[in-house]
């Protein structure tokens, strides 16, 4: 008997499933994402340019990667940018339906594919920093489709006699556009081509013959066409996670997804039921809800979510539009413990709202590690804007191009070098830049805007975009080496200026007291002082604690006001108070009420581990 | 597949892009501008061998229409488009017709319905050939990372470039080794070396096709062989070796400095793996060894910076500037393999210069090579500029024509002496481009010309730096598979001659 009620299409009850799972992917994506796609698309470049298409054709997939890259950019936009994705996860999610024939009472099983996408992306998190396939925002969606669509021209072949011939066909003319893809596209045909199988035909046979088809097209182009790595070969265009444990977990949705699709052409119900298979999909039906409950738990789950990762993104977003009150808000906003980055960039800001002595200890100190399945460096994520933003230039621009030697050129690297390369007074180079960033659909205006500094080098001193910047770069050349170590090496290089504007004196202060050099300290506080007649309320802090500790200078010259003095004695008397010297016994009663003191920082922040 | 593609792709792109569609009459009537056209590349009266690829280039005057008009008498080329790209036979016919001529090149651009001709230059034609090939490394002007690092070769007389090794090829990415100093006998594409640093390292030689892989650092020498200089005539390789140290600048717009704490030279035998010691644990420093064409002498640069702390790394990077080197030279019995006394040959310590890369001209004649302010690694140094020597009369050559405000560093002969490629930084400050000169039989260089290339604006999107071009007489035949085949092996130990 034949069963047409499982091919009606989309009811109502459906349809309200269907709108509650996109809905809650597009609000996903829009509230907790919106900021992380902005960073893809600044990390990633496409240009409009044949060349730039040409350069995607040296390796499998390539053109998947082009096509990526085409898409990541409308991210510049989020919600035009996570729209296109929905509408590519619908086309999806229909090719599912289509090719494994999940309409009516399995629809539910098509939540499972879509799920193990959307994770794809979601899943990245700080790995964006690193991957050098930084558009697989919508490359490994678009290889699902393509690989999708094999399969359902797959479901058309009847004939037997064509089926290697189409495997051949897909795998020798598709590899070189969607990569592994075209080659898991073929497995999956397979079991299609089984689950259709008439009683003459031998799965060994044809699996066999597919096995070999694909390793033939693999070793075949490897050899005589693209002159990569054999690995990369195979793998092309999967990002470059590491093949180990600890970055199983990015490779799972993955490995799930073909495992899925293999199941399903095994699987996919034929147009005869037996008693057995009606079950399964009464079974099927049923379980709708609790499938589409299990999928969005699985995005939920399974998505990178880090507020302070989300607050680092909001951050540099505000730092380079220069909204620096926007970005401490940000960063005060952080209920949870903060990042080595949030601390660093947390100081650039205040130095320049000129909050420094005032509110650098009103924010937490923290020293949470990036929350990445592999070890990121503070310098692969914060030198750009860090060395930037403080005058660093030579060192920002090294690390861009350490970085685009790295990962390749991209969008943010192009533009602090761009700036980079103004302000050291590299005109030349920095219109090489311009010219590649005009050539983008989003950027050109940024570029256009900065293309004027070429053309009119005399007003780069003075412009804002400029001008806090270049004020920071007035200290004499020397060789130097930051080793990697961003933080330490800033706090060093700054503690150790002995000359240099009343700006750069300043951060000198400030970093002498982040390192608790109390030699250091004090000509730097008199000196600020002499020459800005003024103590913000932290110097101040300080110079009674050294005072107190050291007995060796006076500071009378220094005016300390007596709420500090006072505000200090009754901090002394509660250590008096407790007859420990246990920091974590004492902690919590200091924290209350002085937590936003430089003497709380002095004795109770120790052992600030930087990475 | 790659190339069909990108042929299909670009041809229909040059048709869009109206490179060639356009009307190619030479118009009759048009008004006089009496300067030159800007254009990039500049070719501008030019010396080019009649055997170059020919020299696109693209217009940047504001125009409708774009003309360029190639005469010698009554033979006449012309190519329109805003973008002036030759075909490349006829190219190659017309500059073969005229060898030892002078060919007049004239711009023209339509503007406003009105056709300008700019004040027109020209192209000498040289009889003499420029080497078939050069061989260069692909690399970003980067500071310490690297990921996709090639050596390739470019046939000069057509656009074609192929890889003759790049490290995308190994099978992991933490095993992409940083491949350096290729090196050639005798222009020979078939007898070479390069250097593969970090995981699998050593240095790659191949000798008439075969390969091997070689680890020189042994016993108390400070390094493996750094800068190498293959002897014309022997299986002969003479290597500086060198405690390399990089550090940055911290507000310098030449960003980097590489300085040795401790350098030395050494003699390699290709047959008997062998490593014969010429300078050792000398106070001097000593690098960049080179050959005369007879092999009877090795050029190098010695500097005398006397070194006052045990921790020499510190005290050289703190006095960079004080640490300058001159060209000394030794002779060398080609039989017993011994060497003579130092002899001066260029004393730029003494007027306050560091002079590095001294290069022989074929006949032995004249001594190239790059003076700059101080230091060794040249290519980082704004003030570096090339010089040259008439080694039988001791005169310096005024070779003023070759140099910029920037840098201008590696350079190296062409087989017949004609051509000296270099590589200067004019174009942006920052990007490696390499440059062509003519130097006649009477000593005189002939303004240099920028590497050729289809796309006249290859350059300006081309984020590499070529590094190090060298003539070759032919293409490398090794394929970049057998190379990394020999690369994966564990090297063979060399033996140092007792």
């Amino acid at each position: 008997m034949k069963n047409t009620h499982e091919f009606k299409t989309i009811n109502y009850y459906t349809l309200i499933l269907e709108s509650i799972f996109f809905l809650s992917i597009l609000l996903w994506l829009k509230y907790q994402y919106s900021d992380f796609f902005i960073k893809a698309q600044e990390l990633s470049l496409f240009l409009n340019s044949f060349d730039f298409f040409k350069s995607f054709l040296d390796r499998p997939g390539g053109i998947l990667l082009y096509l990526g890259s085409f898409l990541t950019q409308f991210y510049y936009y989020p919600i035009l940018g996570i729209t296109i994705f929905a509408a590519l996860l619908l086309l999806m999610q229909w090719l599912v339906i289509s090719t494994f024939r999940l309409k009516g009472k399995l629809f539910g099983l098509s939540f499972i594919p879509v799920a193990l996408t959307v994770v794809t992306v979601t899943q990245i998190g700080y790995m964006i920093y690193i991957i050098k396939l930084p558009d697989m925002m919508f490359t490994q969606l678009i290889g699902v489709i393509g690989m999708l669509l094999i399969c359902k021209v797959s479901t058309l072949i009847k004939k037997s006699e064509y089926r290697p011939l189409w495997i051949a066909v897909t795998s020798v003319v598709l590899y070189p556009v969607l990569g592994i893809y075209a080659l898991a596209a073929s497995l999956v045909s397979i079991c299609i081509f089984f689950r259709q199988r008439t009683s003459t035909y031998n799965i060994l046979n044809e699996a066999g013959l597919t096995l070999a088809i694909n390793l033939a097209v693999v070793i075949g182009y490897y050899h005589y066409i693209f002159k990569i790595s054999i690995i990369r070969a195979w793998l092309y265009p999967l990002p470059d996670f590491r093949i180990s444990s600890s970055e199983l977990i990015l490779w799972a949705p993955y490995i799930s997804l073909f495992i899925t699709f293999m199941l399903m052409g095994l699987f996919m119900p034929s147009d005869i039921k037996n008693e057995k298979e009606s079950s399964f999909l009464n079974l099927c039906n049923k379980l709708k809800p609790v499938l589409l409950i299990l999928s969005i738990s699985y995005i939920y789950f399974f998505s990178h979510k880090d507020d302070a990762f989300v607050t680092e993104l909001k951050v540099d977003r505000a730092m380079e539009n220069q909204q620096w009150k926007e970005a401490l808000g940000y960063i005060k906003d952080l209920k949870s413990e903060h990042t080595r980055k949030l601390v660093l960039t947390r100081n650039v800001c205040l130095y320049h709202t000129k909050d420094m002595g005032n509110k650098m200890y009103s924010f937490p100190e923290g020293q949470r590690l990036p929350n990445a399945p592999r070890p990121i460096s503070l310098v692969s994520l914060s030198s750009r804007p860090v060395y930037y933003n403080w005058g660093k230039f030579c060192f920002c621009y090294r690390w861009c191009m350490e970085d685009a030697v790295e990962n390749g050129f991209r969008v943010e690297y192009l533009k602090y070098m761009t700036k980079c390369a103004i302000a050291s007074g590299e005109l030349r180079v920095a219109s090489k830049y311009i010219r590649t960033l005009k050539n983008t659909t989003f950027h050109k205006k940024w570029a256009e805007s900065y293309e004027k500094f070429i053309t009119e080098p005399d007003n780069i001193a003075n412009d804002p975009s400029f001008a806090p910047f270049l004020v920071l770069n007035q200290f004499d050349d020397y060789l130097d080496g930051d080793g990697s170590k961003i933080e330490v090496y800033l706090l060093n290089n700054f503690s150790n200026l002995t000359k240099g504007s009343i700006e750069l004196s300043e951060v000198s202060l400030v970093s002498s007291m982040i390192l608790k050099d109390i030699d250091k300290f004090w000509p730097r506080c008199f000196y600020y002082y002499n020459k800005t007649n003024n103590l913000p309320k932290h110097y101040q802090e300080a110079a009674v604690l050294y005072e107190y500790l050291e007995k060796k200078v006076d500071i009378t010259p220094l005016n300390i006001s007596p709420q500090i003095k006072q505000r200090f004695d009754s901090f002394m008397k509660l250590t008096e108070y407790f007859k420990t010297d246990d920091v974590n016994v004492l902690r919590p009663h200091f924290e209350k009420k002085y937590a936003d003191t430089f003497w709380f920082y002095y004795f109770f922040e120790n052992d600030l581990k930087t990475y | 597949m790659k190339h069909l593609l990108s042929t299909i792709y670009l041809s229909a792109f040059f048709c869009f892009a109206g490179c060639s569609v356009e009307n190619k009459t030479v118009p009759k009537e048009f008004k006089e501008n009496k300067k030159f056209a800007a254009t990039y590349p500049k070719y501008f009266l030019n010396t080019v061998p009649y055997n170059i690829a020919p020299l696109n280039f693209k217009f940047t005057e504001e125009g409708e229409q774009f003309l360029c008009k190639l005469s010698c008498g009554d033979d006449v080329m012309v190519a329109s488009g805003e973008k002036i790209i030759f075909n490349e036979k006829k190219w190659s016919e017309f500059l073969n017709r005229n060898k030892g001529k002078s060919i007049k090149k004239e711009l023209f651009v339509k503007n406003q319905g009105e056709w300008t001709r700019f004040l027109p230059d020209s192209i000498t034609v040289s009889e003499s050939p420029i080497d078939e090939y050069i061989s260069y490394r692909m690399i970003e002007p980067s500071y310490v990372a690297y990921e996709d690092i090639s050596i390739r070769q470019r046939n000069l007389s057509s656009f074609e470039e192929s890889y003759i090794y790049f490290n995308r090829v190994m099978e992991k990415d933490n095993e992409s080794n940083c491949i350096n100093c290729h090196s050639y006998k005798n222009y020979d594409p078939n007898t070479f070396q390069f250097h593969v640093r970090q995981l699998k390292g050593g240095t790659v030689i191949c000798q008439n096709g075969d390969l091997k892989k070689v680890d020189m650092k042994c016993d108390s020498l400070i390094s493996s062989g750094v800068y190498p200089a293959w002897h014309p005539n022997k299986n002969l390789i003479a290597y500086s070796i060198n405690d390399t140290h990089q550090v940055f600048h911290t507000r310098n717009n030449q960003k980097i400095e590489v300085f040795d704490s401790e350098s030395d030279l050494i003699l390699f035998d290709v047959d008997k793996n062998e490593v014969i010691p010429i300078f050792e644990n000398t106070p001097e420093l000593e690098v960049f060894p080179f050959w005369s064409p007879s092999g009877t002498e090795l050029y190098y640069c010695v500097s005398n910076f006397e070194k006052s702390t045990a921790d020499l790394r510190d005290e050289v990077r703190k006095k960079y500037k004080e640490i300058k080197y001159d060209i000394y030279k030794l002779s060398f019995d080609t039989i017993n393999y011994t060497f003579g006394e130092p002899e001066i040959v260029v004393n730029a310590s003494a007027n306050g210069k560091s002079a590095t890369l001294p290069r022989i001209s074929p006949d032995g004649k004249y001594l190239l090579y790059t003076e700059g302010d101080y230091g060794v690694f040249h290519i980082w140094h704004k003030s570096s500029d090339l010089k040259m020597l008439n080694l039988e009369t001791g005169k310096n050559i005024n070779v003023r024509t070759l140099n910029s405000n920037d840098v201008e560093s590696y350079h190296s002969w062409s087989s017949n002496g004609r051509w000296i490629i270099f590589s200067s930084r004019r174009d942006d400050g920052s990007f490696t481009r390499p440059y062509i000169a003519h130097f006649d039989e009477n000593g005189k260089c002939r303004r240099p010309f920028i590497l050729p290339q289809k796309d006249p604006d290859f350059y300006f999107d081309c984020y590499k730096s070529f590094n190090i071009p060298e003539f070759m007489t032919g293409p490398v035949n090794v394929s970049a598979r057998e190379i990394k085949k020999v690369i994966d092996k564990n090297p063979i130990k060399a033996k140092r001659k007792l």
